[in-house]
């Protein structure tokens, strides 16, 4: 074997070290996970763990089942994912508990904001800044009717002085969400509807009502 | 890490703990679907599903049949989860506002079935305006409070509208100094502190439920007072 050789040996040990130490806390989550995916199972094969122990593992295996195994049962590589280690199971509750609280601060939230692809925010940094916004917004509130909107717009109405127009946008979708999805409000939404087309369009028989 | 303590007490155990559990991730799974669309663009769905999956053993070993049918417990006591969760880890961060805003919204929609709102509201249309009204009021005081501490939005914001939501905050502020007393520190704690409604209502002393209900009293109060601080 040549220098050459030797020393492209030397640089990839020494990248694989550096690799190793940074994800030792991954690797002890993954030695832990895997523990709890093998004692999760249906199988009654835990009997030696605390019933709390039984039951994290019942939900890791749960997850790992619908994470990592396809349709046709064949497996895939588990991604490193902080949420599912930060569920196993241990006699040593302090373990899980440093691991969770170190592995969750490795990936914030932010990062979860979905990222779009190159080419279409290039287009859209070209759009007015008005028209971004109005692209942002959900659905919904596009899809409402003058009733609902006057209605949102009367919700929204005391802040127009004191807020931007992009956090007033937001807050119409959300009153917009809230009357298609939250169960309280939307069962409002109907009543209210009930009651105004009882007024304005019922068309009643008798005392000259009937053609 | 309270809900990991909580979790190495006893636990009844068997086939009945699994299918409790199978069942409440599947509420889970539609809690989380549905707050994601709230919390589009600040959290991933994924993301509050693990918040809610970190307490899950912990509320299905609680459950007591006698005081609320499985279905609805897991799911207010997840929702609760959550949105706890969603608040502590995007405290300071940049959305934080607009998370913090969402949180008030929910914990005003989970507080809205008191005496005092069925009597209020004979009429559906009015009930609907109420509803909206203390709705918007909570994602503004959250808004607003998240502007005083300096905490963002996702949108970019001109320079005019940074300096008006700063002078609104500094007015929320000061309306929320002439709340009555336990209703100023629940609202300063959990706005510009950071701290859990739990952790604030055991500091004053009170449940967590009870916290929640002074939080949407303090809320409504600031709705009447918002306009005219705000103009």
């Amino acid at each position: 074997m040549g220098e050459g050789a030797r020393g492209a040996e030397a640089v990839a040990l020494a990248v694989t070290l550096d690799v190793l130490a940074s994800r030792v806390v991954g690797v002890a989550g993954g030695v832990l996970g895997v523990a709890a995916v093998a004692t999760g199972g249906a199988d009654g094969t835990a009997s030696p763990l605390a019933p709390h122990d039984v039951a994290n593992s019942a939900i890791t295996a749960a997850h790992v089942r619908e994470k990592f195994l396809r349709v046709d049962g064949s497996r895939r590589t588990p991604p490193y994912n902080p949420s599912l280690m930060a569920r196993v199971p241990s006699r040593d509750s302090s373990i899980p508990e440093r691991l969770g609280s170190e592995l969750r601060a490795e990936r914030p939230l932010e990062s979860c904001v979905r990222a779009e692809p190159p080419l279409e925010s290039a287009a859209r940094a070209q759009q007015p800044l008005e028209s971004r916004v109005r692209a942002e917004q959900p659905q919904p509130l596009e899809a409402l009717d003058p009733w609902a909107r006057e209605r949102i717009e009367r919700a929204v109405a005391p802040y127009r002085a004191s807020m931007s127009a992009a956090d007033l946008d937001w807050m119409r979708a959300q009153l917009a969400l809230a009357m298609e999805d939250d169960p309280e409000v939307s069962a409002t939404v109907r009543a209210a509807r009930g009651a105004s087309a009882e007024a304005s369009g019922t068309v009643r028989r008798g005392d000259g009502g009937e053609r | 890490m309270s809900h990991l303590r909580q979790a190495v007490a006893p636990v009844t155990t068997g086939p009945e703990l699994a299918q409790r559990l199978d069942e409440a991730m599947h509420i889970l799974d539609r809690v989380a679907r549905r707050l994601a669309r709230r919390y589009a663009r600040i959290v991933c769905f994924d993301e509050l599903r693990s918040l809610g999956r970190v307490e899950l053993l912990p509320i299905v070993t609680a459950w007591d049949p006698a005081r609320a049918p499985f279905h609805a417990w897991m799911k207010k006591k997840l929702e609760w989860a959550i949105i706890d969760g969603v608040r502590r880890e995007t405290h300071g961060r940049a959305a934080g506002a607009r998370a913090m805003a969402l949180v008030a919204a929910e914990l005003v929609a989970g507080d809205s079935h008191g005496p005092e709102a069925c009597a209020e509201d004979v009429d559906a249309a009015a009930r609907l305006d109420r509803l909206l009204a203390s709705r918007a009021a909570a994602l503004a005081v959250g808004l607003l409070a998240g502007a005083g501490t300096g905490e963002g939005t996702t949108d970019a914001v001109s320079p005019e509208e940074q300096a008006t939501m700063r002078q609104a905050a500094a007015r929320v502020r000061a309306a929320v100094a002439e709340l009555p007393e336990r209703q100023r520190a629940l609202v300063e704690g959990f706005y510009w502190h950071g701290e859990p409604l739990d952790v604030v209502g055991r500091r004053l002393g009170i449940s967590k439920s009870w916290a929640s209900r002074l939080h949407a009293q303090a809320i409504d109060r600031l709705r009447r007072v918002l306009p005219e601080v705000a103009g």
